[in-house]
C-alpha cells in the first residue's frame, strides 16, 4: 500500500469513460499537467498516462486520470528513475507540454527509444545562446546575440550593436532584447535602449541573452513534424507580441508560406528533428528575408493549440501525439491534418488582458467588444478589492479574450484595438 | 400596444442569426464531447453565445430546437441545474437579474425545461407535468422582467435585459395556455385584494393576460372569464368607457338621464370591485367636476353612506381635488380619493385646510420634473396634480404604501402610520419636502434637517413608489439613518428611542426586545412573549383594544424558517378572526403580504378578517417571529396569567428557526 503513495507509483483507474484504446498504438505520457491536453487524450485512441507534480494528484485520481507522481525538478541521476517506470509501465513515448518538461522529454525518450542524441537534442531547445549557435551553424540567419553574466555585459552589448549600426552620439539607440535562457515566450523578456535602464535588471536575471533587436514582422509557426517531414504548418499571426495573436494568419502573411515552409526544414535539418510539434519564432523584413528568433519543443503558450482546432477544427493535442508516436503510420498521420488555410472554418484570435491603469479595482468588460460578432469568451476574474497593477519585462496577463470570425484583416484589426480599451478600472 | 412588441418584432437579422447559431452549436459540440472535467473551460463560450442569440428575436426558438442535447452534453454537470426536479421557481429571479453566467445556465435550464413540458425531451427525474408547473410558476414571479423596465437598475444591467425578456416571452408564447392564464389572474386578483396605491404591476400582469386571451385556442374557464372583468376594469369596464377616450365624455353627454346613471353606477362597481380605475373613468369624472351634480359625482366615485356625507360637506373641496388632481393619466386616484372620501378622512380638522393649500401648491421645480419623470408617461401631468393624486392615494389607501425594492420598511411604515393616525402632520411633511426639498424632525431636543444630512437612502433608490414616497423617503430615511448615529454605543436596540420620536408620540415608550443587543443571544423570551401577551391580547389585558397602530419588529425568515434579516411592521389590531381564532392583524410595507415564513407560518391577507391591505398570523404564529415591541405600562396585563404551555409551543417553534443557532437564555426563578 505504501508504494502506491510514492512518486513514480502508477495510479490507474479500473476504466476509462474516453475513446476506446488501441493497444497497437503507441502509449503515451503526458509530461505537466494541462486538462486540455488530458481531455485530447482522454478522447483520442491512444493509452495514455499524466505525469506531474503532486498537487495534481488528487484530482487525477477524483476524475479518473491515468497518473504518475513526479516533481520536475533538476535533472540528476534519480532522474533516470522516471524512465524506468515508463518504460516498465509501456510507454512509448512522452510528450513535454511546458518548457520545464522539454529536457525532461528528451532524457525519458533517449531511454524510451534507445536513443542518447534525443537527450543532447532537447539541451538546444532548452538553451536559448546554445540553440542560436546551432541554428547559426545550420546556415540559418540569427540576429547578433552574446550571453551575459554581469550588468556590465549588458552595457558593453548595447554599445557595441549600436556602433556596429554607425550610431553618433545624440542618435536614439536601437534596442536590444534580454531574455532567460531556459523560460517561455515572453517571461522574462525585457527590452533595453538606454544604459539607464540595465541598472533595473535584478542580480537574480542573470546569466541571460542579450540580442540585437531586428526590425520586421514578428510571427510564430507550430510545425508537426513526422519521420523528418513537415506534416502540417500553421502560421500564427502575432498582432502585438504579447498581447495578441491569431490563426490562420492574414493573406499577406501567408503570401510567405513557401518560404516559411523552406526555413522550417532548414530547422529539422540543423537540429535533426524526426518528429514532434516545433514552435519556432521568425521575423520577415520587408524583403522576404527570414530572422530566425527561437525554437520551442512544445505547444505554445497564448492557448494557440485551442485557436487551431477553433479555426481548423482539428485537436491540436491529439495531432502532436500522433506525430511523438512512434506507432503512428505515414497514413494515419497523412489523413489526420486538413489542408492549411483553406481548411479553416475562420480566424480565431485571442487577447491578452493587462490593466492600463495602475490602481483598478473591478473589472469592467466593454461594451462593444462584448457586443462584437466575432467575441466568444473570456477568462477574466472580477476582482474583490483594489489591486496595484504592476508590469515586469512582458509580464504575465491576467486573461484572455477570444474571438473568433470570417475575415482575418477585421480579427487582426479587433485585436489591436483591445490594446486602447480597459478591461479593468 | 401591448402584444405588438412581441408579434411585430422586426424581422431577424438572418446572417446575424445564422452566425449566432452556428457559434452556439459549435460551443454545444465542444461540450458535449469534452471530458467531464475540461468542460468548464469550455462554458463561457457556450454562455455566450446563448446570451447573443436571446438578445435577437427569434433566438430563443433556436435554442430551443437544441434544447434535447443540454442534459446529455453535460451542460449543467455538477451544477444544481443538474437537477431540475430540485430547482425551486422562487429562486429563479436571482438568476435571471445575476450575473451574465447565471442568466445563460438558467436560461438553458429553462429552455430544457420547455423540451420536457412538451413532451419532446425525457428527463428521469422530472415528468412534463412538473417541468410545465415548475415554469408557470416561475414566470409568475417573473413577469416584471418580460416588460421593458426602464428604472436605473435595468438601465445598469444593458443588452441582458433584452436576452431574458425575449426569454420568458418565448416561454410564455409556447407554455400558453389556461393555467398560465389562471396564475397570471390570481397573481393579479391577490394584489389587488390588497389595495395597493401603486398598481402597475398589476396592469402588467394584465398585459400578459391580454395577449394569452387573444389567442383562440384558449377554452374558456373561470380564470379567463375573470381576467376578462380585469381586463376591462383597466381599460373601460362599460362599452362606452371601452372606446377611445377623446369621445367618451360627448357620447356620456348624448346618453338618456337613466342611462348616464347606469354608466356611472358601472364604472363605479368597476372600481370597488376590482381597485382598478380605467383612463376614461378619469375624464368623466374631471367633467362631472365641472359640470356634475353631486349625485352624479357620489355614483360615478362609488361612494358609501359615509363618503356620500363628505362629499357634501366637502362638495367644494371634493370638486376642486378632482379638478388639480384627477386626469386620464392619473385616474388611478380615484380609487384613493373614494375610500379618503369613505373614510371620513376629511372630518380630521387639519385635513381640508391642509388639502386646500395643495390645490393651490406649486411643488419646487425640481421636485416637479422628478415627479413628471418618474410617472413614467410621454406626457405627465403637472408635478402639482401628480403630488396631489399622490396624497389623495396614499390617505385613501393608507394600507396601500409600499417601499418597493428599497431597504426603508421604516420609512414607509412611517408614512402609512402618518395616514392612518396624523393625516395633518403629514400633509406638512409632505408640503415642506414639495416646496422646501427638506423635512425635519426632532430627536431628544434636537433638530435634525434631512437637508443637513448625507448618510441615507440617496444612490441605489428605486422609484418604483407611490408619489408620496418617492418624495418622501429620501429624507426620512437619512433622518432615520441620524437618529441611528445618534444612538449608537447606548448597548441597547435604538428603536426603543427611534420609534417613538420618528413616528409621533402616540408610539408607546415601553419596549421590549427579546434580542441581547450586545450579544446577540435570544434573552428571557418567555418574559417577552408574557408580555406581548399582557400588552396586546384581549384575553390577557382586560379586553384593551389598541388605539393607535403600533410600530413592532418581526424576524423575516424564509420558506424554510432561516433567518433572513431585521424587518419593520406595525401591529394594526388584534381580533378573533370569523372562525373565532385570535389573530394579529398588521400592516407590512415590504411589497408583498403573502408571505411563507416556514413552519407552517403563512401570512394571510384574505380570508381572515383582513381589511385590504393588512397581513396577518394567529397570535401564536406572530408571537414566534416578534422580536421587539412598543407597549404602555399602564395598560398591561399581568403577564403571569398566561399559561406555560403556551409559552413552550412558542419557544419551541423559534428554536427551530430564527434562534437555531443563537445562545438562549431564559430567567430562572427560584
Amino acid at each position: 500500500m505504501i508504494q502506491q503513495n510514492q512518486p513514480g507509483a502508477v495510479q490507474r483507474p479500473a476504466i476509462s469513460k474516453g475513446v476506446e484504446k488501441d493497444p497497437d498504438k503507441g502509449y503515451i505520457a503526458l509530461l505537466g499537467w494541462s486538462l486540455n491536453a488530458i481531455d485530447a487524450m482522454e478522447r483520442f485512441d491512444r493509452r495514455y498516462i499524466v505525469v506531474a507534480p503532486s498537487w495534481a494528484a488528487d484530482y487525477a485520481r477524483e476524475n479518473d486520470i491515468p497518473f504518475l507522481q513526479w516533481d520536475f525538478e533538476r535533472i540528476n541521476e534519480r532522474s533516470l528513475s522516471i524512465a524506468e517506470t515508463l518504460k516498465q509501465e509501456g510507454v512509448d513515448v512522452a510528450i513535454p507540454l511546458f518548457e520545464e518538461t522539454v529536457e525532461w522529454a528528451g532524457a525519458i525518450n533517449s531511454v524510451l527509444q534507445g536513443n542518447p542524441r534525443l537527450h543532447g537534442q532537447s539541451v538546444l531547445f532548452r538553451d536559448k545562446a546554445l540553440m542560436k549557435r546551432r541554428a547559426h551553424l545550420g546556415g540559418i540567419r540569427v540576429g547578433v546575440f552574446e550571453e551575459a553574466h554581469e550588468k556590465d555585459d549588458v552595457l558593453r552589448f548595447l554599445k557595441r550593436v549600436n556602433q556596429t549600426l554607425l550610431k553618433l552620439d545624440g542618435d536614439p539607440n536601437d534596442p536590444i532584447h534580454l531574455k532567460a535562457f531556459d523560460q517561455a515566450g515572453c517571461l522574462g523578456h525585457r527590452v533595453i535602449r538606454s544604459p539607464e535602464e540595465i541598472d533595473s535588471i535584478p542580480d537574480s536575471d542573470f546569466p541571460l541573452l542579450m540580442e540585437s533587436h531586428l526590425d520586421g514582422w514578428e510571427f510564430a509557426v507550430e510545425a508537426w513534424i513526422h519521420d523528418g517531414e513537415i506534416k502540417f504548418l500553421n502560421i500564427s499571426e502575432y498582432v502585438t507580441l504579447g498581447y495578441s495573436v491569431f490563426v490562420p494568419a492574414t493573406p499577406e502573411l501567408e503570401s510567405w508560406r513557401e518560404a516559411i515552409t523552406r526555413e522550417i526544414e532548414k530547422l529539422i535539418k540543423a537540429f535533426d528533428i524526426k518528429f514532434g510539434l516545433i514552435h519556432p519564432e521568425y521575423f520577415v523584413t520587408a524583403d522576404g528575408t527570414m530572422y530566425f528568433g527561437e525554437v520551442a519543443y512544445r505547444p505554445p503558450g497564448f492557448k494557440a493549440f485551442e485557436l487551431i482546432e477553433r479555426a481548423y477544427g482539428f485537436n491540436a493535442y491529439q495531432a502532436t501525439a500522433l506525430v511523438f508516436d512512434p506507432k503512428s503510420t505515414r497514413e494515419e498521420v497523412d489523413a489526420f491534418f486538413p489542408e492549411p488555410v483553406k481548411g479553416a472554418k475562420g480566424h480565431a484570435g485571442c487577447f491578452g488582458v493587462f490593466p492600463r491603469r495602475r490602481v483598478v479595482s473591478q473589472l469592467a468588460f466593454p461594451e462593444e467588444t462584448a457586443n462584437h460578432p466575432y467575441f466568444e469568451s473570456h477568462e477574466l476574474y472580477p476582482l474583490d478589492h483594489e489591486v496595484v497593477a504592476e508590469r515586469e519585462a512582458f509580464g504575465t496577463h491576467w486573461g484572455l479574450v477570444y474571438f473568433f470570425g470570417e475575415d482575418a484583416h477585421t480579427i487582426r484589426d479587433l485585436l489591436k484595438h483591445q490594446e486602447d480599451l480597459d478591461f479593468y478600472v | 400596444m401591448m402584444h405588438q412588441r412581441f408579434q411585430g418584432q422586426s424581422a431577424p437579422d438572418e446572417p446575424a442569426m445564422a452566425t449566432a447559431l452556428d457559434r452556439f452549436e459549435s460551443a454545444l459540440d465542444a461540450i458535449a464531447s469534452v471530458s467531464d472535467f475540461a468542460r468548464a473551460g469550455h462554458l463561457p463560450r457556450l454562455f455566450n453565445a446563448t446570451l447573443r442569440l436571446l438578445a435577437m428575436p427569434g433566438g430563443a426558438a433556436r435554442i430551443h430546437g437544441h434544447a434535447t442535447r443540454f442534459d446529455q452534453a453535460g451542460v449543467f454537470a455538477g451544477s444544481d441545474w443538474d437537477h431540475p426536479e430540485r430547482l425551486q421557481p422562487e429562486l429563479s429571479r436571482g438568476s435571471l437579474t445575476g450575473s451574465s453566467d447565471a442568466i445563460a445556465v438558467e436560461a438553458l435550464s429553462r429552455l430544457r425545461m420547455l423540451a420536457i413540458a412538451e413532451g419532446v425531451h425525457d428527463h428521469p427525474d422530472m415528468d412534463a407535468d412538473a417541468a410545465r408547473k415548475f415554469l408557470e410558476r416561475s414566470l409568475v414571479f417573473n413577469l416584471d422582467l418580460m416588460l421593458p423596465d426602464h428604472s436605473e437598475a435595468a438601465r445598469a444591467g444593458g443588452g441582458q435585459r433584452d436576452a431574458v425578456r425575449h426569454l420568458l416571452a418565448f416561454e410564455l408564447d409556447r407554455l400558453g395556455g389556461n393555467s398560465v392564464v389562471e396564475a397570471l389572474v390570481a397573481e393579479a386578483d391577490r394584489i389587488l385584494e390588497q389595495r395597493p396605491i401603486d398598481v402597475a404591476p398589476v396592469r402588467q400582469l394584465l398585459a400578459h393576460v391580454e395577449r394569452l386571451l387573444e389567442r383562440d385556442d384558449l377554452p374558456d374557464s373561470e380564470a379567463v372569464e375573470r381576467g376578462r372583468v380585469l381586463l376591462a376594469a383597466s381599460r373601460g369596464p362599460t362599452e362606452l368607457s371601452a372606446d377611445p377616450i377623446d369621445d367618451y365624455v360627448a357620447a356620456f353627454q348624448s346618453l338618456s338621464g337613466a342611462d348616464q346613471t347606469e354608466e356611472l353606477v358601472a364604472l363605479g362597481d368597476s372600481m370597488n370591485a376590482t381597485g382598478l380605475v380605467c383612463r376614461a373613468h378619469g375624464a368623466l369624472l374631471r367633467y362631472l367636476a365641472e359640470s356634475g351634480n353631486e349625485r352624479q359625482l357620489a355614483l360615478a366615485m362609488g361612494l358609501d353612506n359615509v363618503g356620500a356625507d363628505s362629499l357634501d360637506a366637502f362638495e367644494d373641496l371634493s370638486r376642486a381635488l378632482i379638478r388639480e388632481a384627477v386626469w386620464p393619466e392619473t385616474a388611478q386616484c380615484i380609487e384613493g380619493l373614494s375610500n379618503l372620501l369613505d373614510r371620513g378622512m376629511l372630518f380630521f380638522p387639519p385635513v381640508p385646510h391642509a388639502l386646500w393649500r395643495l390645490t393651490r401648491f406649486e411643488p419646487l421645480p425640481e421636485v416637479s420634473e422628478h415627479l413628471r419623470e418618474e410617472f413614467g408617461h410621454d406626457q405627465p401631468p403637472s408635478g402639482r396634480s401628480l403630488l396631489l393624486a399622490g396624497v389623495i392615494s396614499v390617505l385613501g389607501l393608507p394600507l396601500g404604501v409600499s417601499q418597493g425594492n428599497n431597504p426603508t420598511c421604516q420609512s414607509a411604515r412611517a408614512i402609512s402610520l402618518w395616514a392612518q393616525c396624523d393625516p395633518g402632520f403629514l400633509l406638512e411633511l409632505i408640503t415642506w419636502a414639495a416646496r422646501d426639498n427638506e423635512i425635519d424632525l426632532h430627536f431628544e431636543g434636537d433638530l435634525i434637517r434631512s437637508s443637513e444630512l448625507t448618510e441615507g437612502l440617496i444612490e441605489d433608490f428605486h422609484t418604483e413608489l407611490d408619489t408620496v414616497s418617492l418624495l418622501l423617503v429620501p429624507h426620512l430615511d437619512k433622518i432615520y439613518w441620524e437618529m441611528g448615529r445618534r444612538i449608537a454605543g447606548r448597548g441597547e436596540d435604538g428603536h426603543r428611542w427611534i420609534n417613538p420620536e420618528f413616528h409621533g408620540w402616540w408610539v408607546h415608550r415601553g419596549f421590549a426586545t427579546t434580542i441581547d443587543y450586545a450579544t446577540g443571544a435570544v434573552i428571557d423570551f418567555a418574559g417577552f412573549v408574557r408580555r406581548f401577551h399582557a400588552a396586546y391580547h384581549p384575553y390577557y389585558n382586560d379586553g384593551g383594544e389598541l388605539i393607535y397602530p403600533q410600530p413592532a419588529g418581526i424576524v423575516a425568515t424564509d420558506p424554510f424558517g432561516q433567518f433572513i434579516g431585521w424587518h419593520a411592521i406595525a401591529i394594526q389590531r388584534v381580533a378573533l378572526d370569523p372562525a373565532g381564532k385570535m389573530r394579529v392583524y398588521f400592516f407590512n410595507p415590504n411589497n408583498e403580504g403573502r408571505q411563507d415564513w416556514g413552519h407552517g407560518i403563512v401570512t394571510s391577507t384574505r380570508g381572515n378578517g383582513e381589511i385590504p391591505g393588512e397581513s396577518s398570523l394567529p397570535f401564536e404564529h406572530f408571537c414566534a417571529r416578534l422580536y421587539v415591541f412598543h407597549y404602555n405600562e399602564r395598560d398591561l396585563g399581568d403577564p403571569q396569567a398566561v399559561p406555560d404551555h403556551i409559552l413552550g409551543e412558542i419557544a419551541d417553534v423559534v428554536r427551530e428557526s430564527w434562534a437555531a443557532e443563537k445562545a438562549w437564555h431564559e430567567v430562572v426563578s427560584s
